[in-house]
């Protein structure tokens, strides 16, 4: 038994040096597919599932029953109660064993460890590296606002390839330069500081684990440039105002200082080497309906060339010569070092609480976090 | 035939494979033709020689020589697993080169079968061998996920002596048997059956496992109504065939008899599809928080593990 402990802490410690994620807050799946069934996802490696409880909100844990190992993502749903479909054995939303059909004695290893999650702007997000959140969700007024301000679409891709390249994209400026279209050189990208930035995207995220950029393109003639003037704004000065925390950004997109819309770019870790990236896109209400469907065509379409254009490839080679990406790394890979090691995992705590050692949420705890 | 224990001990790690029989293909598959199979995680060849005995060889490099039966195919590269005949099965031994017991038999299959209704049955699994052998032991499983009722829940009991399973068959090897006694009272039977006159207070199942079958029979009130055996094919890992033989018992009675056979065979395709449901989504390793009634597979998977480091040790030569 301690063997396979031994060999599982330390496949543990592979996956997590494989996925190379920072700790943060990730989209585990879209709200709208998780209804009141159980759902099965991968996510950081593990095999998970997703469910609701008694009170609607979302938990997140993984898949294989303490007992026996079968999965609860096809089990059902009972009085709020996560049931197995092999024994019947049901879990509360802190991940504990409530009920054992046949027995009066639930272990108390009977405990499956979920991850922290908060459910928001149409997402399940899941919290990665901790037992704890070290910081909020980042809020976002555009999504926070009701549909009567703002024009919404959403839409996902699947790269095959690291959250990080995913990320690093947006301050690397010969992507940026390839995507806006323009053969006229780099665009300018200079990394602020919390005072410097001037957006209104929502509650600031904490500064250590907050980076801002401003990109302004050039102002020659390019794809992006020549969309602005579907926009009725103008082939102009066009500006990316970026904010993010270490797994999602939020954007602007400014056309000579006009607002055009603005982004949410969050991500979910499949497996190592395979992200979903996930763009919100919201455009405020003007009134003039061909400008802001316009608009939203724009972000689609700049948004769809950004996941082509993030292919997998030797990802140091676009720190050559690009402070903007050189930034980026290092803030990521600080946030990667603050992820607690494989034994603190998640799937780790699990295996804590079956073998019956400490390293487990009270019965009780909440599932989700406060934002 | 050269040995080669090495290369199938490596195939065969992510099996953790215990010593024993394993289905390797059906007898009417196997003609002087040789064909290759996969087997214990690796690539085997099987084919009938000069006398008609099943022959099978793992394979190494080259592919087998199509040549005439009675030339085997790259002799001098090859080695054979111990080969056994049956019950319209071809059954190869895994864990070194000479068999720690022989293939129990299954009396019901080797006399008269007229005295039974049989059907063949085999499944695919993701499951491992062990998974599928231990099932028969959970038996609290049945009554939730198979939806077995009954007066009294069901009970069962580890044998201690042979003797008490031996409606099954003469005595398996000291050592490498493993049985059980299933019983449940008053056992639910649905109306259509109920109204041809079917009725219990007592039902058993007597269960009697070798590390890689089984052999079962199924009693409504101390009379047999079916027997069953179960072997299984590790193809590699992550991939099991779960096969045998089912018989139902004649009464002499042919509508009921029908009846029984329909409703056993329903039953039986039922619960085998329920169980590879779970086995095909189940976590194969990580940790088990047992309780009470998981007594009997805790103790199968131990008698199982033990037959698993026989294997090893013989597969590495040290044993």
């Amino acid at each position: 038994m301690r063997r396979v402990r031994h060999d599982t802490t330390r496949a543990n410690a592979e996956l997590q040096a494989a996925l190379d994620l920072a700790a943060s807050w990730y989209v585990a799946l879209p709200s709208g597919s998780l209804t009141r069934k159980p759902a099965s996802l991968t996510l950081f490696g593990q095999q998970a599932v997703a469910w609701r409880g008694r009170d609607g909100r979302p938990v997140l844990m993984p898949r294989a029953c303490p007992h026996m190992g079968a999965s609860l993502a096809h089990g059902k749903i009972v009085d709020g109660l996560l049931e197995c479909p092999f024994h019947g054995w049901r879990f509360d939303s802190s991940g504990a064993c409530a009920q054992i059909p046949g027995s009066d004695h639930i272990p108390a290893a009977a405990h499956r460890q979920p991850w922290p999650v908060v459910e928001r702007y149409g997402y399940i997000w899941a919290w990665y590296g901790s037992a704890e959140p070290i910081f909020p969700l980042p809020g976002m007024t555009a999504f926070d606002a009701g549909p009567a301000w703002y024009r919404r679409f959403r839409f996902a891709d699947t790269v095959m390839t690291s959250v990080r390249h995913v990320l690093e994209k947006t301050y690397d400026t010969g992507h940026l330069a390839r995507l806006s279209g323009s053969r006229a050189g780099r665009p300018r990208l200079r990394i602020l500081t919390p005072g410097e930035f001037a957006g209104d995207h929502g509650s600031p995220i904490p500064a250590d684990a907050w980076l801002g950029a401003e990109v302004r393109l050039p102002r020659h003639p390019g794809t992006l440039t020549a969309l602005t003037g579907l926009t009725g704004t103008g082939a102009g000065q066009v500006t990316l105002r970026v904010d993010g925390w270490p797994a999602g950004q939020r954007v602007s997109v400014l056309a000579d200082g006009v607002p055009q819309y603005r982004m949410l770019l969050a991500t979910t870790p499949v497996a190592p080497g395979r992200t979903v990236q996930h763009v919100a896109t919201a455009v405020e209400r003007t009134g003039r309906v061909r400008t802001e469907m316009a608009q939203l065509l724009m972000s689609r379409v700049t948004a769809a060339a950004a996941a082509r254009r993030r292919r997998p490839g030797p990802e140091s080679a676009h720190a050559v010569g690009d402070d903007g990406v050189r930034a980026f790394q290092r803030y990521y890979q600080s946030w990667v070092d603050r992820v607690v090691d494989a034994d603190n995992s998640p799937a780790r705590r699990a295996e804590a609480g079956a073998s019956g050692t400490d390293g487990r949420r009270p019965r009780g705890a909440e599932g989700s976090a406060p934002v | 035939m050269t040995v080669a224990p090495r290369d199938r001990t490596v195939a065969a790690a992510g099996l953790q494979l215990a010593a024993g029989w394993y289905v390797a293909l059906r007898s009417n598959a196997l003609t002087a033709k040789p064909q290759t199979l996969q087997l214990f995680g690796t690539h085997s060849v099987a084919w009938r020689d000069g006398s008609g005995c099943a022959v099978i060889t793992q394979r190494r490099g080259r592919r087998p020589n199509p040549g005439p039966a009675d030339s085997p195919p790259d002799a001098p590269r090859l080695r054979s697993y111990p080969v056994v005949e049956r019950y319209g099965y071809v059954w190869a031994w895994y864990g070194g080169t000479e068999p720690a017991y022989p293939l129990p038999r299954v009396p019901a299959l080797d006399g008269d079968r007229k005295r039974y209704l049989t059907y063949r049955f085999s499944h695919t699994t993701e499951a491992s061998p062990r998974r599928i052998l231990e099932n028969a032991f959970d038996f609290y499983h049945f009554m939730f996920l198979h939806g077995v009722k009954s007066r009294i829940p069901m009970d069962m009991t580890l044998l201690p002596d042979q003797r008490a399973a031996a409606e099954n068959g003469p005595p398996i090897a000291d050592g490498a048997w493993f049985g059980a006694q299933l019983t449940a009272r008053g056992l639910y039977i649905p109306q259509p059956f109920r109204t041809f006159g079917f009725r219990t207070e007592r039902s058993d199942v007597l269960v009697d496992s070798w590390p890689t079958g089984q052999r079962l029979t199924f009693l409504l009130d101390g009379e047999v109504v079916a027997k069953e055996l179960l072997g299984v094919t590790p193809v590699r890992a992550g991939r099991t065939i779960m096969r045998g033989w089912t018989l139902v018992a004649r009464t002499g009675r042919p509508f009921r008899d029908v009846l029984t056979y329909l409703g056993y065979r329903a039953q039986h395709r039922q619960g085998t599809l329920q169980d590879l449901v779970i086995y095909r989504h189940a976590a194969e390793s990580g940790p088990v928080v047992p309780v009470k009634y998981d007594h009997g597979v805790l103790k199968f998977r131990k008698f199982y593990t033990g037959w698993a480091e026989h294997a090893a040790r013989a597969e590495t030569g040290s044993g």
